[in-house]
């Protein structure tokens, strides 16, 4: 005998334990013969030890934005997240930062406190609930990523003019003026601050450690390294450096607590990749010393100029990582912890015919980063493990990327007059 | 003080973006804000109501709030932080207490404590309301909770209550209302206080549905508006982790025997998680087997070589409760719900668990005995549905669900998913449990017996 079991709920009493009853399904529709479990839930943003009451739940279907807007209501503070409408659906992992599915995510933007008495609509709190989720695999793709930004830059973004930090901004140098212009909220440039002069050729606002704006530029084959804050410079002096092609390797510095680095990274006909550093603080001189003599190649690229052996060294924690230029040039992946002896972690980086367009030279989070040739942004915490993003190309040939700085929680990056965002979020 | 109630519920409505006011209005009964893109500003104006009824409406650029007297305030044309004392206009054709406002079609809607009346834009003349009575509209149903009221596409839905009968659901489609709850239901509504009360209207895998939650009754019902069917919803919560004293794995019988130091509180078919064991076979998601208050069994999913096992394992038992979406939003392809706690989860058609967790899935039948009382003997059961790799549970009860049987297994990725030597008696009744993270579609049972003499 065979008997349905699509029924519909009978019980007899309120206590649902006797007759027909049907806990978390339901009939289907064209067959109401079937009967089908519920659609389940997937967490989204998650403010579990920050949330205790929930007060409401609106989407806001924005007419001035791309996105709609999902506001969230609980313990009288209302916050407004961008859910990306590109994407067709949309699941996160409990931390907002991080998507873990192919379709899409939001991000928590900014909101309101509006039960803070301090006004009558309460104030602004923005990321209010930092959270500290296990972290999930980057989706597959593809998704958008880099976003070309409005307006133009107040200066032309070049090999030896990039973005950088300054203090609580982003910031660039003006090519003639050697001003610095400011962004502090991602949108407007100010207008720029005098520099104070002397001035040099190609200074770079290559860095900046949380109290000074550091510049190494190059004239002839010494080595300046300037020490500057928002206002002012102090020049710290100047040492020649012994290696040839000095001025190619102009961008090739990096730094860690101690030192600034400056790497040579052609192979010279007949000589060897070399490494100079210098005490960065507080040093009355630059006093440009050699380390080594034989940074490791990685792997094909040409003697001289034209073939990088070795894109750059990018110090996270207490090691240092050698980073190939990619692709046919080279894939080898080395670390170090004193720039002399050095260990191969991987012969393939397995990032594909990929090339390294622009690093971060600072290490902002616990993992290296680097823009690809096809807009595409890879990770690593280890050098070994390699993590790459499989956005929509945005950016292509609309500019070359001559900088990749995170600043707040987003990256930017920008060639000429062109400057795009990708949402930290959306970084493997 | 921003907010003058703290922790109250709030509506939300988008306002005129053809009338130049992008933005929306969030009001509590306590308090009302306007965001209009960039910032929020409180609505402080004196002849804003100091308190209203849950529920905010726009009809042709006024915005309507009602107060606990049932008097319908509107702002000013397209300004929701204007608001004037003359733009008044009361529903009174009974002396009951407002107690929502909502919108449907081109009627503003005006729930009362037993009645329920609608209004339309007549173009009333500034400074007084537009608003005009639908006087033929009138119905002798209440809204016994604000939070009930939930709409659909062109339907509001709601807890009625008449002064002649108890509780009812009913749908408003245009000014007719529907019940749309069976008496099993109603004894549901009639049993609860009321006192806290969320729903919420969704449309998901084909189906509207209207999910209504009774927070002191711990439950969530569920009513598919498509097939007018109600179930229940639950969801599970995750306890603490509690120690397992040991861990022994019987090649016997091909189970592990589970003892606590104290009791498990888990109950026959339950969900659980053991983790912690060193020997990692006897850890993962099963489905326990009830013993006694400190010994439970269970099926491994992977052949323990060494027992006992070692280590420090745990039992993470879970507790039902009502589903936990109390507030939601849609828009396109977004379904969200947001918990009592404030986190968001979105709702999807091709999800299994309730992030992370098991989704508990009970099927029981009415009792079942062929047309004949005489005694049966059931010799099999199947279980008709899709095939998936996935176990589902099947218990039954032959005392007119007094007492059970242990729950079986059941493989749905066999050819046969049946169990056998189901034992004797008149009439059956068979319970369904399925919690796997897998999808579920079932179809019917089919029960081989032979009829005894007497």
């Amino acid at each position: 005998m065979r008997f349905n079991l699509a029924n519909l709920n009978d019980a007899r009493d309120a206590d649902r334990e006797q007759d027909s009853w049907g806990v978390n399904c339901f009939l289907e529709k064209d067959n109401e013969l079937r009967t089908l479990k519920r659609p389940g839930l997937i967490s989204t943003i998650d403010v579990v030890g920050s949330g205790t009451v929930g007060q409401g739940l609106f989407i806001w279907p924005d007419s001035t934005k791309t996105n709609p807007q999902v506001v969230v209501i609980f313990d009288d503070v209302m916050l407004i997240h961008e859910f990306d409408a590109e994407l067709e659906k949309l699941i996160w992992n409990s931390d907002p930062e991080v998507p873990i599915a192919p379709e899409g995510f939001i991000t928590t933007e900014f909101g309101w406190d509006i039960g803070d008495p301090s006004t009558p609509s309460g104030v602004v709190v923005e990321s209010p609930y930092p959270v500290t989720f296990p972290l999930e695999p980057i989706p597959v793709g593809p998704f958008p990523g880099w976003e070309i930004l409005a307006g133009s830059l107040p200066n032309s973004v070049t090999e030896y003019l990039p973005l950088t930090l300054l203090g609580g901004s982003l910031a660039q140098c003006n090519a003639g003026t050697q001003d610095i212009y400011r962004c502090s909220d991602g949108i407007t440039w100010d207008g720029g601050i005098t520099w104070p002069g002397p001035y040099y050729e190609s200074v770079a606002l290559a860095w900046y450690d949380g109290t000074y704006l550091k510049s190494v530029s190059s004239i002839e084959r010494d080595g300046i390294f300037l020490r500057l804050s928002a206002a002012s410079q102090t020049f710290l002096g100047n040492d020649f450096l012994s290696v040839l092609y000095p001025e190619n390797a102009q961008f090739q510095t990096f730094v860690d607590s101690n030192y600034v680095y400056w790497i040579d990274n052609y192979r010279n006909p007949g000589g060897n990749i070399e490494i100079m550093r210098s005490p960065v603080s507080p040093p009355a001189a630059v006093a440009w010393s050699q380390i080594g003599t034989n940074l490791p190649e990685s792997d094909v690229g040409t003697v001289g100029r034209g073939g990088y052996h070795l894109k750059t060294i990018v110090v996270l924690g207490s090691t240092f990582y050698s980073i190939p230029p990619g692709g046919v040039a080279g894939k080898k992946v080395y670390s170090s912890t004193d720039l002399i002896t050095w260990t191969l972690l991987t012969s393939d980086w397995g990032l594909g015919t990929s090339t390294v367009r622009q690093i971060a030279q600072q290490a902002y989070t616990d993992k290296i980063v680097i823009l690809l040739n096809d807009d595409n942004v890879a990770t690593t915490t280890d050098g070994i493990t390699w993590t790459k993003s499989d956005y929509i190309t945005v950016i292509g040939s609309t500019f070359t990327p001559y900088s990749l700085v995170k600043f707040g929680s987003d990256w930017y990056t920008a060639g000429g007059s062109k400057w795009a965002k990708l949402l930290g979020s959306r970084v493997p | 003080m921003a907010v003058t109630v703290p922790g109250l519920p709030f509506d939300f409505i988008q306002t005129d973006v053809a009338g130049g006011t992008v933005g929306f209005i969030f009001k509590s009964t306590a308090d009302a804000f306007y965001y209009n893109g960039t910032t929020v500003t409180k609505i402080t104006d004196v002849d804003y109501p100091t308190t209203t009824v849950r529920g905010i409406a726009y009809l042709d650029g006024t915005y309507y709030v009602m107060n606990p007297n049932g008097e319908i305030f509107g702002s000013g044309i397209n300004t929701p932080t204007s608001w004037t004392a003359l733009n008044k206009i009361v529903a009174q054709m009974e002396p009951d207490a407002g107690v929502c406002l909502a919108r449907l079609l081109n009627y503003i809607v005006a729930f009362g404590a037993y009645t329920t009346e609608f209004f339309f834009d007549a173009g009333n003349p500034a400074p007084g309301s537009p608003l005009s009575p639908y006087t033929s509209g009138m119905l002798n149903v209440g809204c016994a909770a604000a939070g009930s009221v939930a709409q659909t596409n062109n339907q509001l839905f709601f807890i009625g209550v008449t002064k002649q009968r108890g509780r009812s659901v009913y749908a408003l489609t245009g000014t007719a209302p529907q019940i749309l709850s069976t008496p099993t239901i109603e004894r549901i509504l009639n049993g609860s206080d009321l006192s806290s009360v969320f729903s919420f209207c969704v449309k998901i895998s084909g189906h509207n549905f209207y999910v209504l939650t009774l927070v002191d009754k711990d439950i969530t019902l569920a009513y598919d508006v498509d097939t007018g069917d109600w179930k229940e919803w639950t969801s599970l919560t995750p306890q603490t982790p509690q120690a397992i004293t040991s861990l022994t794995y019987d090649t016997t019988t091909c189970l592990v025997t589970a003892t606590t130091g104290t009791a498990h509180s888990i109950t026959d078919g339950d969900p659980v998680i053991i983790a912690g064991a060193t020997q990692t076979q006897y850890n993962g998601a099963v489905n326990v087997q009830y013993r006694d208050a400190n010994t439970f069994t269970y099926a491994p999913l992977n052949t323990p070589v060494v027992t006992p096992a070692t280590g420090s394992p745990t039992v993470v038992r879970y507790v039902s409760g009502a589903f936990i979406g109390r507030f939601y939003a849609g828009f396109g392809n977004i379904e969200l719900v947001q918990d009592s706690a404030g986190n968001l989860y979105a709702l999807d058609q091709n999800t299994y668990q309730d992030a992370g967790n098991p989704i508990d899935v009970h099927i029981r039948t009415p009792q079942v005995d062929g047309g004949v009382n005489k005694k049966k003997f059931f010799q099999e059961l199947q279980v008709i549905g899709d095939s998936d790799d996935t176990l589902v549970f099947v218990r039954y009860s032959g005392d007119d669900y007094q007492s059970w049987s242990n729950y079986r297994s059941v493989d749905l990725n066999l050819r046969r998913a049946s169990i056998h030597r189901l034992g004797q008696s008149r009439r059956r009744a068979f319970e369904i449990r399925h919690t796997d993270n897998t999808p579920l579609r079932l179809e019917a049972l089919e029960l081989t017996f032979e009829v005894g003499n007497n």
